[in-house]
């Protein structure tokens, strides 16, 4: 059983999250603290390249059999879905445009990696397990909610101006984008080469595993600060949504996960996947396929709003909910 | 010396590859990349920082010959479309004319 309050405050006290804190009172107090830009794309890399590893190892050693299937049938159904709750909301309750709208909810569907793989530290530290295939759920996560988001958008434009909805390079940015590729790669060397192969590359990949998440959400936090400090097209309700949506794509999430049969820890990640709003693949998607929605009031809301939010409160809060309702 | 035409773009990183292909269609012979440049606009401070590129620029420099420069910049403008850029082209003289 998972205590709200204890996991709340281990979350709070961790390293990690600290390390976050740090960061975004460094940024907001305009400290000259900077972590250059290729070195937070290297820690990123080492990031998803691990999490992937450690899944298909973990797999390997699980198995697998067709009972993963429900699991990857629903992230995609969800990221499929959640963007239209996201978008009835955002045109119910704001005043942002159909675009503007429409690429938000996007980013509500798709997926944050980081707030994944803090979450993953946090079950780790807490000592609840989860399945390997939901790291392949992280992956097919991704991409659903750009084509339902670009759907969306296309609502507003005349029909006779509507293109195709993906060009050769969009194509390329949302089923090739780096994370992708890091994540299923990872994940196949993991399951390829099985506990012996994670067991030479350990003291790596799993032994620095948290300090470099320490360093990395460092520079999330300065990254967040920035964004919300610069962010001058975020109204009350749109900051609103950014805290609220989360939590219904929580309950989606929670709910799927016990539908086909997660564990607590699955179901648990499920759930932070589907609160979580992705600032990495889909913005430069959105860039690409609507120039017209404001890159100010996406980036700054899910990096901002929504992750300092999950991170801080959602992951420990989820937990507790989920465990609450199992157990 | 001989006289070409120097273009340059500065554009959002994510369209830096369609500036590229455009210009090298309608006959660039050679570019030059400046990426991660930091500046501010029309659409406020421009960083590149929290890994999705939506708020970096780079730099796009080609010098092309003068019969092409033309073609070149409208078929840049077109690959940019609505995307954050400027657009512009200079004289300049350069030794080795065959390069260009």
């Amino acid at each position: 059983m998972i205590d709200v309050l204890s996991a709340a405050s281990s979350n709070f006290l961790s390293p990690t999250i600290l390390a976050f804190v740090l960061g975004a009172l460094a940024g907001f107090f305009r400290s000259d603290l900077e972590v250059p830009e290729a070195i937070t794309k290297g820690l990123s890399i080492y990031l998803m390249l691990a999490i992937g590893m450690k899944g298909g190892a973990s797999l390997a050693t699980s198995g697998v059999g067709l009972d993963v299937l429900p699991g990857l049938v629903a992230a995609i159904v969800l990221s499929f879905f959640i963007p239209l709750v996201a978008y009835g909301l955002l045109k119910f309750a704001t005043r942002l445009s159909t675009v503007d709208a429409a690429a938000v909810s996007a980013h509500y569907g798709s997926v944050s990696i980081v707030t994944f793989v803090t979450a993953t530290q946090f079950l780790t530290d807490i000592d609840v397990p989860y399945e390997a295939h939901v790291i392949a759920m992280v992956a097919l996560m991704e991409t659903p909610a750009i084509i339902t988001g670009l759907m969306l958008a296309r609502r507003g434009v005349a029909s006779r101006a509507k293109g195709s909805l993906f060009t050769p390079d969009m194509v390329r940015e949302i089923f090739f984008n780096g994370s992708i590729v890091l994540l299923l790669g990872g994940f196949a060397i993991g399951w390829a080469t099985g506990p012996d192969g994670m067991k030479s590359v350990s003291p790596f990949f799993i032994d620095p595993f948290q300090g470099v998440l320490c360093l990395f959400l460092l520079d999330m936090g300065l990254v967040a600060a920035h964004r919300l400090r610069a962010a001058q097209s975020l109204t009350l309700g749109v900051v609103a949504f950014g805290l609220y949506m989360p939590l219904i794509g929580a309950v989606f999430g929670a709910a799927a996960g016990l539908l086909v049969g997660l564990s607590v820890g699955g179901t648990i990640l499920l759930t932070v996947l589907c609160a979580s709003a992705s600032y990495i693949a889909v913005p430069a998607a959105m860039r690409l396929a609507l120039p017209k929605a404001d890159p100010g009031i996406y980036i700054p809301l899910s990096l901002g709003v929504t992750f300092p939010f999950n991170v801080l409160i959602g992951i420990p809060l989820y937990a507790a909910c989920i465990d609450a309702i199992v157990n | 010396m001989f006289q070409k035409k120097k273009i340059e773009v500065v554009v959002e990183a994510v369209y830096l590859n369609r500036v590229i292909d455009a210009a090298v269609k309608a006959g660039a012979k050679g570019y030059s990349v400046i990426p991660h440049l930091t500046g501010n606009g029309q659409h406020g401070v421009r960083q590149g920082r929290g890994l999705s590129g939506a708020f970096e620029n780079a730099m796009f420099i080609s010098i092309v010959d003068k019969a092409i420069a033309d073609d070149v910049v409208k078929n840049i403008h077109a690959a940019i479309g609505e995307a954050i850029g400027i657009l512009y082209m200079s004289d300049v003289d350069v030794i080795r004319s065959e390069h260009f």
